[in-house]
Parts: structure tokens; sequence; C-alpha cells
């Protein structure tokens, strides 16, 4: 019976030694286990829906090529949320280059006015709260994101931000400290 | 849990706003958060927080799996799942080649050299016609010791 179970849900650790055989099921079952958290990951760093989808689809390309030098020293899923976290760090750069390239383009542009629908779009609490935890710095944003969202612990937390656990737990209470201030509750 | 202090409480809202506290866990914050007006408003504030997360397309998965086989595609000339085809066969036929080679060099060297020709020459000349030895392999493998055919088995093999 435990058996049984075992082969129905394999662990992450047996799948990655299937895609290291070549296996594309146990690649679209790590994809399917994983694509959530991963894609929350990325969109908590650029705070852009289809930012973090292209980050995401990169992230699992990276892993999967990547995957003989995993270790197994941190589990799979920290692993690939640092990778993830990389890979939208990179693209936040590339995108703050081209809108800087663009501004420069087309001179300074008019203060004050701001985009109507950006105007409008921030007036509903989701976008004013998504405002608020952009604001935050990274490591805050990130630990708040992946505890709220995805329930990771704070060890895990702190793998993946290349901290401790006890800064991961202080990361987040600060940045609920701050999103209490920002927020008015 | 042992303490119920603010602290450890706050600790566990967000498994409390998942719906992931066991029982047992669930009771003592329960308890606590609905004597503590702090704590209360944690609990608001990480709901609206939770209101707030992206929420991955529907078809993120479907294109993640898709641009995955395209790129292992695109490098290799094969999809993905290739390695663990090929070594199906791969193996049994290395190990097909190895006993074969192997089979062949056990007989030669069990057998007597061909009665043919008269002595003196070299009886090779008759049974491998070429002048190439380097060329022709057998005459070398003749001249191994069983260490260096032993190697050289595990070569083929490896």
């Amino acid at each position: 019976m435990v058996e049984d179970s075992r082969l129905a849900s394999p662990t992450d650790e047996e799948l990655v030694q299937r895609v290291r055989e070549g296996d594309e099921q146990a690649m679209n079952v790590l994809v399917d286990r994983h694509h959530v958290v991963v894609f929350r990951t990325c969109a908590a760093i650029l705070n852009d829906e289809d930012l973090a989808a292209d980050a995401s689809q990169n992230s699992f390309i990276k892993a999967f090529k990547a995957v003989a030098r995993f270790r197994g020293e941190a589990a799979f899923r920290t692993w690939l949320l640092a990778i993830a976290g990389n890979e939208a760090r990179g693209l936040l750069r590339k995108v703050k280059r081209r809108r800087e390239d663009r501004l420069e383009d087309v001179g300074v542009l008019p203060s004050g006015g701001g985009d109507p629908s950006a105007e409008v779009t921030l007036q509903s609490e989701v976008a004013r709260v998504r405002a608020v935890l952009a604001d935050l710095p990274e490591k805050q944003r990130l630990s708040v994101s992946l505890r709220i969202f995805e329930g990771l612990s704070f060890r895990e937390i702190g793998e993946t931000i290349d901290s401790t656990e006890g800064s991961a737990r202080v990361n987040y209470h600060h940045g609920i400290q701050r999103l209490r201030e920002l927020l008015g509750s | 849990m042992t303490k119920n202090g603010c602290a450890d409480v706050k600790d566990l809202l967000p498994e409390l706003i998942r719906r992931e506290l066991e029982e047992s866990d669930r009771a003592v914050v329960d308890a606590h958060v609905s004597s503590c007006e702090s704590c209360t408003e944690e609990v608001e504030l990480l709901r609206r927080i939770e209101a707030a997360a992206f929420s991955a397309p529907a078809s993120l998965a479907a294109d993640i799996k898709s641009a995955v086989a395209a790129e292992f595609e695109s490098e290799t000339g094969v999809a993905p799942g290739w390695a663990s085809r090929s070594l199906r066969w791969r193996l049994p036929a290395a190990a097909s080649v190895v006993l074969a080679v192997g089979t062949a060099v056990i007989w030669q060297r069990t057998q007597a050299l061909p009665e043919v020709g008269p002595l003196g020459q070299d009886p090779f000349a008759v049974v491998w016609p070429s002048d190439d030895a380097d060329v022709a392999g057998v005459p070398m493998l003749a001249d191994l010791s069983d260490d260096e055919l032993a190697l050289l088995l595990e070569e083929l093999g490896g």
C-alpha cells in the first residue's frame, strides 16, 4: 500500500533523477508541481504578470538544463526558486534598461499628469496592495509573498533569499509592519 | 505549539488564513486572535495581501512544458526523453558487441594454427590476406597478453 502511494506520487528527488535520464514525463510532473510558486516568486520581484510568466518559463528551462549540477544539498524546490529569483532579477534589470533607453529617446516626461487609466487601476484595492508590496525591499517582499501566498516555512524562505531562517522571519515581520503602516490596517 | 504569545501566534497567522493549521494549534490561535486586537488586525491585513496575489495564467504549466520541449529539441535535435529511450537499446547493443568480440577472440586463441602453407611462412598471411596487420587487426589481438585483452574488452564495454 505504501509502495503504491510512493509510485503514484514520486518525490521531487526521484523525479529529478528521472529528468537526469531524459524523462520528459518527470519534467512535466515537476512543472505541474512547482509552476505556481515559481510564478509567484517571479511576480514578487517583477510585479508584472506577463514578465513573471516569461521568467517562470526560463527558470524551468535553466533548471532542467542544469539538473546534472543539482547535488541535492537543498530541496529541489528551494534550488528552483533560487534560479527563479535570479531569472526574475535579470529580467527586471533588462526591463529597467529598456525603459531608461525609451525615456532618453522621448526626453523628459511631463510631470503631475500621470496615466488616467493607471490612476483608475491604482484605486482598486488589489492594485494598491500590490503597489505597496512592490515598494518593500526585495527580501521583505519575497518573505511576505512566499509566506502568505505559498505557505513556505521561514527556513525555506531563508534558503531561497540566501539568508538564515531567523533573518527570513525578521524580514517577514518587518515587511508586515511596513504594510500595516502604509495600508492603514 | 507550546507558547501562545503574540509573537508565536503571528508566526502562524499565514497558516491560519491558508487553513493549514492542525486542529490543536488552530484552537489555540483562534482563542488568542479573538481576544487580541493587534492579531485580529494582522489577520485582516494578511487576507488583504493574500487577495492581491498574482494568479498564474491558466495556460502557464502547458506553456512551460511546450517551451521546455522546444528548447531541448532545438539543442539536441530530439525531444526530451531521447536519452532514456535510446539507453533502452544502447545498453543491450553494447553488451552484444562486447560479447561478440570476446567470443571471437577466445575462439581464435583456442584454435590451432591453420595447417596451410609451408612451415616458416607467416600463417596469418593465409587466414588474413592483408599485409597491413595494423589495419587488419586480428594479428594484433593475437599478440596481446591476457591482461591487455581484458583491458581492451573493458574499454569496448565502457
